[in-house]
């Protein structure tokens, strides 16, 4: 029996980005853009997504003077993450478990 | 990295590639610090250990703090550059081996100033030292599974306590021991750094 999957996680980019921050504290907009190789325009928006869900929390401020965007996996990503990986179990034959 | 949807495997491919991303990136700023704060200690060290040759004066015992504030120093310039010079990412383990320097380089620089109390305790106070500095390093090195600080910090351990054994070598033998236990797992971590990044 399949189970439905967060259509809000089961996207390459969005997914990437709570997997990257599912194994971090914090990290900031450059990091998640180098990892993930996206580009800075459709890497806001999908963060813009993560962050109304209440998956991850940003938060914007200065390094210096250069303006900085940190981003934290929040407890209900955390929660969705791990649905979302127990979801993606029932698409996986058995034998490749 | 585009926005389209993905089958399972595909899922799993990038949950795979982003945990990895953060589990194996080794920080070079980790290797800077202990280098910066290794030789700085090595440079008092072996500061204190020829003016004990060249004098009887106890004052120059006091040049021993120079090694906290060197430490100090170090840290606040290698962090500065590395956070406007690399894009910042915090992790869980960065944390523990921030509470395990900050609880070992508080007991560090507390710890002599029972001398001031208690003047015999200054003889123990190197030694003592030394075995701080190398339960710091194997705990660092088990948290971030790094064998080289591990073997680093047993080093530190048997040369600390070597120093209460041959009281006469302990200048000597806690200069061996910042080399063993921080500069050359300095080196390589940073040199594990610069393969990472590549």
């Amino acid at each position: 029996m399949f189970r439905p999957l967060d259509p809000l996680l089961h996207s390459e980019l969005r997914l990437a980005v709570v997997s990257l921050l599912a194994g971090v504290e914090s990290a900031d907009f450059t990091f998640i853009k180098e990892q993930t190789r996206a580009t800075a325009g459709n890497l806001s928006v999908q963060i813009d997504k993560l962050a109304q869900a209440g998956y991850i929390a940003v938060t914007k401020g200065y390094k210096g003077k250069k303006p900085q965007t940190l981003c934290r996996i929040t407890p209900a990503g955390i929660e969705a993450f791990r649905d979302y990986l127990e979801a993606l179990k029932s698409y996986i034959p058995t034998s490749m478990r | 990295m585009e926005n389209k949807t993905l089958d399972s495997l595909e899922s799993i491919e990038i949950i795979q590639r982003m945990i990895t991303a953060t589990h194996d990136k080794f920080k070079r700023s980790g290797g800077t610090l202990l280098l910066a704060g290794g030789y700085a200690t090595l440079f008092f060290a072996a500061l204190v250990t020829l003016l004990s040759h060249l004098t009887t004066a106890h004052s120059i015992y006091y040049l021993w703090w120079g090694i906290p504030v060197a430490v100090a120093v170090a840290a606040f310039i290698v962090f500065r550059r590395e956070s406007r010079r690399t894009p910042q990412v915090r992790t869980f383990i960065d944390r523990c081996v921030g509470y395990v320097w900050l609880t070992v380089g508080s007991v560090a620089v507390l710890y002599p100033l029972v001398g001031f109390i208690h003047p015999a305790a200054n003889f123990m106070v190197v030694p003592t030292e030394a075995l701080l500095m190398g339960t710091g390093a194997i705990l660092t090195g088990l948290i971030i599974r790094f064998p080289p600080i591990t073997a680093g910090g047993i080093v530190a351990l048997i040369l600390g306590f070597a120093m209460f054994l041959f009281d006469d070598w302990y200048l000597y033998l806690f200069m061996a021991m910042i080399v063993f236990a921080i500069i050359i797992p300095g080196h390589i971590l940073n040199y594990k750094g610069k393969c990472s990044d590549r």
